[in-house]
């Protein structure tokens, strides 16, 4: 750790070593553990501690960026040298909103010592369990263990003074029979800020027992199909969806599902998403990488969209304030959520299977990616869990599927219930950790692995 | 620089280490992103690090840090330590390496042209006139993005075998692309191709040949013409894919599977597992007759060339698919030892701060004897599909689902229509069995990919590909619902 004092010393420094007009400097500390298992024994683990300092000189409209990772004067120096020269050969930009202004911030300590502090041998301890739970099965584990440290500071010459820190820990394990086609495989992740709240033990149990239920998977006939979509699967979605146009600058040039929509319907009246930095488990950063306020966003509300997600750049363009969504130095302008939930319902899992005749339960999508992103049409597998529902039971398991549908206009248009309860899933993005439920909706499967 | 190398190498022997290797990068990079004539981006970047990796008791430990002294080599050296002893504690088999030569050597890439004596003015003037062009080319063109960027690293490898490896890399590339958006479409193309417009490790004659004013007017004209464009149809018939999408189809569905750690297991969690497994190599029919796929690290200006690996190892070149068959791996001295052979070189760290695992290197398919003109002509009824939008595939690299940004039917032997929003989907051994015709070196394109993900925590890693047009019959196009 650095810590606030210094954190935020080192930033004045790079702001002082600047000669530009106006100057914003961000220090970003990483500490970043992960042990890794496969084949039911570990076989990578790491720790890497990592600290950047990214600076933003500011010449009349003109902005230029410098990155470096060695915390001496000299360094600082060099940066600051280079983010100045880099923008004075730029063309001025008219609707350069500036840098932003000192505010205040809410009090919010994301950091847990325990996870901070967690250890390697603590790590293995873990995950043993899981794999000792498989290897009572015969079952093949794999998977990783990862807590991380995160410290964020943002300064700039107009009197932002901004410092944060946070942790987070997540599992995630795949056990199988095997490799081959046949073989059964189940998953099971979980996330939060706390690696206290990861319980190991029942999360090997889940993949285990899921694993069993997968042996000999049978094919089904590609085509829509009823689905019930754990919350892994959800959250899966829901960050593609982030990346195809949950962003102010999208929005404005109309690249977004939502331009030209908000305060229209885009999804089901039962869904609502919002980005919520408080969300408890999640890391409680309370502003963002231009040292602005991160303030809450819904985003689709009952069904209709309502909201967007805006850096400084892409307020000034659409006229509007900035949400405290930027991201660090500059990249993907227009913002991004790290703290998407989607609102519970009144459902549960048990009685979503009970009221379908014929359909298709997905444990967790896999490799999903965008196809068309302003009809939010994505693409992917499903993976570690795929079963057919009869007559409101589940019957058996399939094959991985692959699907291909639009998320707003085909899946999320047909959710008909949502569960009460929901869980944190894992983003991997630093300091971004979604909370989605399960759903029962309908998916267009268009075709099957071998 | 080698005294911290020196002294994590010593520290970790005398911490019980039975084998270690210690290595430092230090990167400077400088990147430009031009949007709509105005700067999005401007950036210069430094980095500078070491990683440790040691192996104790048959089990790995790595740490890095990004102070590069002798006294945190030694703490990294005593913590990649103790995290193999902690690895321990879920030990079935004891990690063995593959035997190999300790080699003391220099390699640096070409670079003609240093790109950080260009002066940043003639760079933001070169991707202005291919902002404008691109903007110029359709009155629906929302986003005319024009990029560069150069890197330019040198790493510092030890062993305690006594290796001792310098390497310099200069990296550039740039590119354009326009985004078109008009009546609820929104149509991309990009120059030369998708990741970063191409990438290759060259100095800034790279980019200046690349004449991207004078290829900008056609890609926004392309992006505003597509929004117009029939659907792609759908069913079943023959593919002709261009280069860039096909360095796609052989990154996923011969490059990732002919990883050998993915095959032993040790990505099932996270990037998957191979379905070309160990009793396949040199009796299973992945391809026709026509098809030679192989990894070259020698290829001059490829993303994935080098001297040596990341373990040491020389650069060669492998065949993974020979006339048809699966003959080869991609390996690390860790897989190769288990599958009884010697390392290929393929175990590449992204950066200083990441354990090397098994990478692609330049991953290529060799030419044939056509040209794109025959392939159409041999072809009454299909599509032609390039430049990469779209790319989904399974865990063990079987079904696949791609797609293009642009593509045009083909009827009686010639190039038709335009069609917007191209897809095509498949199973690797089917689809490859399938090709009957590639066209020939003049039209082999070396493509750069700056963006394969892999690993945890995750590798971001440039890898190489490259090929020439392709076709394939009997391919399903035009999936989902539009």
């Amino acid at each position: 750790m650095v810590g606030k004092e210094r954190a935020l010393g080192i930033c004045e420094a790079a702001i002082s070593a600047s000669d530009a007009d106006a100057a914003e400097a961000v220090l970003i500390f990483e500490a970043d553990s992960l042990t890794r298992f496969a084949n039911s024994e570990i076989h990578q683990s790491s720790t890497v501690d990592n600290v950047t300092i990214l600076i933003r000189a500011v010449l009349g409209t003109r902005e230029g960026w410098a990155t470096a990772n060695q915390i001496t004067h000299d360094a600082l120096l060099d940066a600051a040298r280079r983010a100045v020269e880099t923008a004075r050969v730029q063309p001025e930009t008219p609707d350069f909103p500036g840098l932003a202004g000192p505010a205040e911030y809410e009090e919010a300590d994301g950091f847990d010592e325990t996870t901070a502090a967690y250890t390697p041998m603590q790590r293995a301890h873990a995950v043993s369990g899981i794999i000792r739970q498989a290897d009572a099965h015969e079952l093949n584990a794999s998977g990783s263990l990862r807590t991380r440290t995160m410290e964020v500071a943002v300064a700039n010459s107009r009197g932002v003074r901004a410092w944060g820190r946070g942790t987070d820990a997540s599992l995630v394990t795949v056990v199988m029979t095997g490799f081959e086609s046949s073989a059964g495989s189940g998953y099971a992740e979980a996330a939060s800020r706390r690696v206290g709240d990861l319980d190991f033990e029942a999360l090997g149990a889940r993949a285990v027992q899921k694993c069993m239920a997968t042996r000999n998977p049978q094919d089904v006939e590609p085509g829509e199909y009823e689905v019930v979509l754990e919350p892994s699967a959800v959250a899966t979605a829901m960050q593609e969806l982030a990346y195809m146009g949950i962003n102010g600058m999208s929005f404005i040039e109309g690249r977004s599902y939502a331009s030209g929509r908000l305060g229209t319907r885009v999804t089901s009246e039962a869904v609502t998403i919002v980005d919520d930095w408080r969300d408890p488990g999640t890391s409680p950063l309370p502003f963002d990488f231009e040292g602005v306020p991160r303030q809450r966003v819904p985003l689709i509300e009952r069904g209709v969209a309502v909201g967007m997600v805006y850096d400084m750049a892409a307020a000034a363009k659409a006229s509007t304030q900035s949400t405290g969504h930027a991201v660090p130095g500059g990249d993907m302008r227009g913002g991004f959520p790290l703290h998407l939930a989607m609102s519970p319902g009144d459902s549960t899992i048990p009685e979503m299977i009970a009221g379908i005749e014929r359909g298709i339960y997905v444990t967790r999508f896999n490799y999903a990616n965008p196809v068309h992103p302003m009809k939010t049409i994505f693409t992917g597998m499903t993976k570690d869990g795929t079963f057919l529902i009869e007559d409101g039971k589940i019957t058996r398991p399939l094959r991985n599927l692959r699907f291909t549908d639009s998320i707003l206009d085909g899946l999320f248009a047909k959710v008909t219930a949502i569960s009460r309860q929901t869980e944190l899933s894992p983003t991997g993005i630093s300091m971004a950790i979604y909370r989605a439920p399960a759903v029962r909706a309908r998916l267009r499967f268009t075709g099957s692995t071998v | 620089m080698l005294k911290p190398l020196e002294m994590a190498l010593d520290r970790a022997r005398a911490a019980g280490a039975s084998y270690a290797d210690a290595r430092s990068l230090q990167t400077a990079e400088e990147g430009l992103t031009m949007r709509n004539g105005r700067v999005e981006q401007a950036r210069s970047g430094a980095s500078f690090g070491l990683g440790v990796r040691a192996l104790v008791d048959g089990q790995w430990g790595f740490a890095a840090g990004s102070v590069v002294s002798e006294a945190e080599a030694a703490r990294l050296a005593r913590l990649a330590v103790d995290i193999a002893r902690a690895s321990g504690a879920a030990r079935k088999r004891e990690v063995r390496l593959a035997p190999l030569a300790p080699v003391v050597g220099t390699w640096e890439s070409p670079c003609r042209v240093d790109p950080w004596s260009v002066p940043m003015a003639h760079k933001v003037q070169l991707l202005q006139e291919a902002c404008g062009e691109a903007q110029a080319g359709g009155n629906d063109v929302r986003a005319a993005m024009a990029y560069m960027q150069a890197i330019r690293e040198r790493s510092d490898f030890a062993s305690t075998e006594g290796a001792r490896i310098a390497q310099t890399s200069t990296i550039t590339s740039a590119g354009v692309r326009a985004v078109a958006v008009g009546a609820g479409e929104m149509q991309t193309r990009s120059y030369p191709g998708t990741f970063d417009g191409n990438v290759r490790q060259a100095g800034y004659e790279f980019i200046e040949e690349m004449n991207l004013a004078a290829n900008a007017r056609r890609v926004g004209e392309e992006a505003q013409a597509l929004l117009s464009a029939e659907q792609c149809p759908s069913g079943t018939m023959t593919l002709i894919l261009g280069a860039n999408q096909l360095a796609l189809q052989i990154h996923e569905s011969c490059g990732h599977p002919t990883e050998l750690d993915r095959v032993y297991g040790t990505e099932a969690s996270f990037a998957g597992t191979s379905f070309l497994t160990t009793e396949k190599l040199g009796n299973y029919r992945y391809g026709s007759d026509l098809v030679t796929i192989y990894a070259d690290s020698r290829i001059p200006g490829g993303l994935g060339t080098f001297g040596y690996d990341d373990e040491g190892t020389p650069a060669c070149r492998t065949d993974l698919v020979k006339d048809g068959m699966f003959v080869g791996y991609l390996m690390s001295r860790e897989t190769a030892h288990d599958l009884g052979r010697a390392s290929n070189g393929a175990m590449r760290a992204s950066g200083w701060d990441r354990m090397p695992i098994i990478r692609m290197t330049n991953i290529c398919l060799a030419p044939g004897d056509e040209t794109i003109e025959s392939l159409i002509a041999g072809t009454d009824d299909g599509v032609f599909m390039d430049g990469i939008k779209s790319w989904s595939i399974d865990d063990r690299r079987l079904n696949f689902q791609f797609g293009s940004e642009i593509g045009y039917r083909i009827r009686n032997g010639r190039r038709a229509e335009m069609i917007k929003n191209p897809t095509y989907t498949g199973i690797t051994p089917e689809f490859w069995g399938q090709c009957d015709g590639i066209a020939g070196p003049d039209e082999w394109v070396l493509w750069g990919v700056p963006n394969c993900g892999k690993g945890e925590p995750l590798q971001i890693m440039r890898v190489g590909h490259g090929t020439s047009p392709a076709r394939f019959r009997n391919v399903k196009v035009g999936v989902g619902r539009w």
